[in-house]
């Protein structure tokens, strides 16, 4: 008897919060999925008032549009295109057979080729943590590759690589091509060019149903390090395939008296993308803060221009016309 | 919010101290028991965060504990340090396509006290009924690598719980002989044996939830800025929901005073916090040594 009210009591209280918790959500209908996203969408993207995008318009031509009965590729396609209409690489909707993208890049002429610059600049480059470098123009001038800032930066890695080109009159670092990653990693790089305690830009996150609710700006300081600072001129190489991180990179670097951006408009990224999971268990990300420069300007969504445009020459694959412009820049000063 | 810190601390502290009464029955005499607990059990947790996913993610694990028990006269006091890590499973619906899964895990830190007045004019020889106050605090850190940058989770729940347990003294004070077979007997030798049901009710229920957006940039102040700091930047106490929690214990003594103790516990909470609301409950068996801290000691130490 003592065992049978033991048991009772542990299955009520097994099943107890069942009754106690909201109904479970889950569901594979597409009309509720498609309204899940929607509202999501609605309470925390941070560009609607940049993109000039009428989020309600939207709901209303592609609610038309979604059915009970579709199939979850069909679902998959509605849902995507949707998204896309936020024109934002940072905007993606992932299921198990597709992930969706918008791809700006693709819309723009592509500024970088690896093999140009491993045959004809750096066909001997040293491979030091996350970075390719070597000398170019007769040991003037160094030349640093981050292909991507998801790779991670050490401090002393990269303190031994300036060391090694402190004599220079000026270095080049390359970001085209570096589709972003971890921001830690930007303050790492940065803080050995800053001359002083730089503030260098400022990000605002949403914080309200309102579209243009955010909270307060909040400051990017970089800190100069003293253990191992490059004082000289440096170039950094962007192209529309810089994204995120790298595009937030650029937008620091503006802050920065020795350093100029040389290339193509960033692709863009400039707001942090959060995560989600819809009902039916896809997942999801869009950006929910905006990234600002040091006079409240909110360009860095839409790309981070360059201070001298420059354009890779497809014709002539011996050539890099920019890290060519970087090496003029340089030598020149 | 240091305020808001010190005032929720402040009140934990004043509204946790025993309210004793005026009567007699308070300067007892009786004698007083400690017991040390290590315990270690199986988890079935399941939780659902609406700021990041509509889901419940069911899961299992393991837990250990350490508890220090205090009895002296009527007031039983409970000391528990528990921790338990699980592995989770989303419970979506069923793809026509293919099947694929979002797994999370969970590392939770619970910190537990409680304080219990045996209630004795409401008990019997064999049934006691005690009533008092309890406090909980939780801390989870949660990872779930398919919802990208808001795959960390950090919650905390702070809880002012009234407490209420019911003991049976269900001790076989006799040998008791069962018959297995013509020629062999069964005999159950007299033990110290205790069954008990508690039920906690959360009375002030706090909860530490992220911000409206989830993920957060905040300041980023060189190099040095601390990661933890970045991540916790926008996580917001409240004052909101509930927690439930029930155990069910059933306890063995020894002739020496130690024991063990086959346990069932339950938990429940409901954290609203100020945008999105988080959901846990937790189902435990737990089984536990208990190690009598009374028994006098062969050695003294006598300093003059």
């Amino acid at each position: 008897m003592r065992t049978f009210c033991i048991t009772i009591i542990i299955i009520v209280f097994a099943s107890c919060e069942k009754v106690l918790f909201e109904k479970d959500h889950a569901s594979s209908d597409p009309l509720e999925n498609f309204e899940y996203l929607w509202n999501e969408v609605d309470k925390k993207y941070s560009y609607f008032e940049l993109k000039k995008i009428d989020w309600d318009q939207i709901k209303a031509e592609f609610e038309k549009r979604a059915r009970h009965y579709m199939t979850e590729e069909q679902l998959f396609d509605l849902l995507a295109e949707m998204l896309n209409e936020l024109r934002d690489d940072h905007v993606n909707l992932i299921s198990p057979f597709n992930v969706s993208r918008y791809n700006l890049r693709l819309q723009h002429p592509q500024n970088y080729h690896q093999r140009t610059v491993e045959e004809f600049y750096v066909p001997n480059g040293r491979r030091t943590g996350a970075f390719i470098h070597d000398f170019l123009m007769n040991d003037e001038i160094g030349y640093i590759r981050y292909a991507s800032f998801m790779d991670a930066v050490d401090n002393d890695a990269l303190g031994h690589i300036l060391n090694r080109y402190q004599n220079t009159k000026g270095l080049i670092l390359d970001l085209r091509a570096n589709g972003g990653g971890d921001l830690f990693n930007i303050p790492v790089i940065l803080e050995k060019f800053a001359q002083e305690r730089i503030l260098a830009a400022y990000s605002k996150t949403r914080n309200g149903p309102g579209r243009n609710d955010f909270g307060p700006q909040e400051p990017f300081y970089i800190n100069r390090n003293e253990a191992s600072n490059y004082s000289n001129p440096v170039m950094v190489l962007i192209d529309r395939y810089s994204y995120s991180a790298t595009s937030f990179f650029a937008m620091l670097t503006k802050a920065f008296p020795n350093i100029k951006l040389i290339g193509d408009t960033t692709g863009g990224g400039g707001g942090l993308p959060n995560g989600g999971q819809l009902p039916n268990g896809w997942t999801y990300r869009f950006s929910v803060s905006q990234l600002l420069d040091l006079n409240g300007n909110n360009y860095a969504e839409n790309g981070v221009p360059p201070d001298i445009p420059a354009q890779f020459d497809w014709s002539d694959l011996t050539t890099d016309e920019i890290i060519e412009r970087a090496i003029i820049e340089i030598l020149l000063k | 919010m240091k305020i808001k810190s010190i005032l929720f601390i402040m009140l934990l502290i004043s509204a946790s101290a025993p309210l004793y009464p005026q009567h007699d029955d308070d300067k007892t005499t009786e004698n007083s028991a400690k017991y040390l607990m290590l315990s270690s059990g199986l988890n079935n947790p399941v939780y659902r965060d609406f700021a990041t996913s509509p889901l419940y993610y069911n899961g299992t694990g393991l837990s250990v504990s350490a508890a220090f028990a205090y009895e002296k006269g009527i007031w039983a006091h409970l000391v528990e340090l528990e921790t338990n890590i699980n592995m989770f499973a989303a419970n979506a619906p069923a793809s026509k396509y293919f099947q694929t899964y979002s797994y999370a895990s969970l590392f939770c830190i619970n910190a537990y006290y409680h304080c219990l007045r045996d209630i004795r004019s409401a008990g019997t020889e064999r049934i006691s009924l005690e009533l008092g106050g309890a406090m909980l605090f939780t801390q989870n850190l949660r990872v779930n690598q398919n919802l990208m940058n808001a795959g960390s989770g950090l919650e905390s729940f702070a809880n002012l719980m009234a407490a209420g347990k019911l003991s049976f003294d269900i001790s076989r004070t006799r040998p008791k002989t069962h018959k297995l077979l013509p020629f062999l007997d069964l005999i159950f030798q007299p033990v110290d044996r205790e069954l008990s049901f508690q039920a906690n009710v959360g009375l002030l229920n706090l909860n530490r939830r992220p911000g409206y957006a989830y993920v957060y940039v905040s300041e980023v102040d060189g190099v040095q800025t601390n990661p933890v700091t970045w991540v916790n930047n926008p996580y917001t106490w409240s004052l909101n929901g509930w927690r439930l929690s029930a155990r069910i214990e059933l306890s063995r003594y020894w002739p020496n005073g130690n024991g063990r103790k086959l346990a069932y516990h339950w938990d429940a909470v409901h954290a609203p916090g100020k945008f999105e609301a988080f959901q846990m409950a937790s189902h435990r068996l737990q089984y536990t040594l208990i190690i009598n801290h009374k028994r006098p000691s062969p050695v003294t130490i006598k300093f003059k």
